[in-house]
């Protein structure tokens, strides 16, 4: 019997709870807290909000352009946000997902970032250079529409812990987020809108680490 | 007696497996459709334990110059006890085409007897109608 009671632990236990590992795709809008740390649903919420800030924002409707009158559409560069938090965090997946949200919307215009412009600066020396493009049909540099406007921002965080103790068992964790974002003219320095999102994350971690 | 025990400690084995087996919860939403510009929510109640817990209330539109429509409406916690709950909004156009914005569910919490007052803009010119969906909260943990 004792032998039976071993095996039971040692074999069966294990292979009980591993047997029913699986793998599934899910929504990808779903609320995530696996962690306290910086996640999908942030990152969501963050651009989300401030997307809907920048669509409301009436002195963004448009701007005067005195070279094209028919589009008055504010044309936006979307410039780098500073990760100042504790964490590493691909700021890029920020800006990507408002850039896409913002032109979606039809509301802005925008020009193409660093990225981009490694690739125009490819093709244009290719079209220009490697004699395959009828040189009559070759883009040149030079052309291209200039940003009225810059979009730049600050990520922070602040996090504190707290351990257990007798009249608490849990330790604590307390993480603030603050997501600034600015829009600027290119031109006078100006900025023309800016506005804050916030997120708070608390923890607790039982004795056995529920 | 010996038997009796590794039959009790087989089933409970098998319960802790079933625990830890069982598939992620799936929580029913409640969703509140607007009529247009019309004040007046639809209702369809698939959790009536939320429905006793929240209302939607004075629901508000307005559309700005640039044309996008924007909407308010406030979160009531019916109950003394907090409500973890999350919330979405899909956006329509005139004809009922849904605008594909890659929507995500937003977390709440809503203390006791609390109000919420919410305010979304739509993503296109385009969006004329929208519908409001809520439900427990099923993050991923």
């Amino acid at each position: 019997m004792a032998v039976m009671k071993k095996a039971l632990a040692t074999f069966l236990l294990p292979v009980l709870f591993l047997g029913c590992s699986s793998i599934e795709y899910d929504d990808p809008g779903r609320v995530e807290t696996l962690t306290i740390d910086f996640g999908s649903t942030d990152l969501q919420t963050l651009a989300g909000e401030m997307v809907d800030s920048l669509i409301r924002s009436p002195a963004l409707n448009y701007i005067e352009h005195p070279d094209d009158r028919t589009d008055r559409r504010i044309v936006m560069l979307m410039g780098g946000i500073s990760n100042r938090t504790t964490e590493h965090i691909d700021t890029a997946g920020i800006t990507d997902k408002m850039r896409v949200k913002l032109l979606n919307s039809g509301k802005f215009r925008f020009v193409a970032g660093e990225l981009g412009q490694d690739e125009i600066e490819g093709q244009v020396r290719f079209q220009q250079g490697s004699g395959r493009v009828d040189p009559e049909k070759a883009r040149a540099f030079g052309k291209q529409v200039g940003a009225d406007t810059v979009l730049y921002g600050t990520l922070r965080s602040i996090d504190k812990e707290k351990g257990r103790s007798l009249e608490d068992l849990y330790d604590k964790e307390d993480l603030y987020y603050q997501f600034v974002l600015s829009c600027v003219n290119v031109e006078s320095g100006e900025i023309l809108w800016s506005d804050e999102a916030e997120i708070r994350k608390t923890a607790r971690t039982g004795i056995f680490g529920g | 007696m010996g038997n009796t025990k590794l039959q009790s400690s087989l089933i409970l084995l098998a319960a802790l497996a079933a625990a830890a087996c069982a598939s992620r919860k799936v929580d029913t939403e409640n969703t509140y459709r607007s009529g247009g510009e019309a004040t007046v929510l639809e209702e369809e109640i698939g959790s009536s334990l939320l429905e006793r817990q929240l209302e939607i209330r004075a629901p508000l539109h307005k559309r700005d110059d640039a044309g996008f429509l924007s909407c308010q409406f406030e979160l009531h916690n019916k109950q003394k006890s907090q409500i973890e709950m999350e919330w979405t909004v899909s956006w329509f156009d005139e004809s009922g085409m849904k605008i594909d914005t890659n929507e995500h569910w937003r977390p709440q919490v809503l203390g006791g007897m609390a109000f919420e007052t919410l305010k979304i803009v739509a993503p296109t010119p385009a969006a004329a109608r929208w519908k409001l969906k809520v439900r427990e909260s099923s993050a991923i943990q």
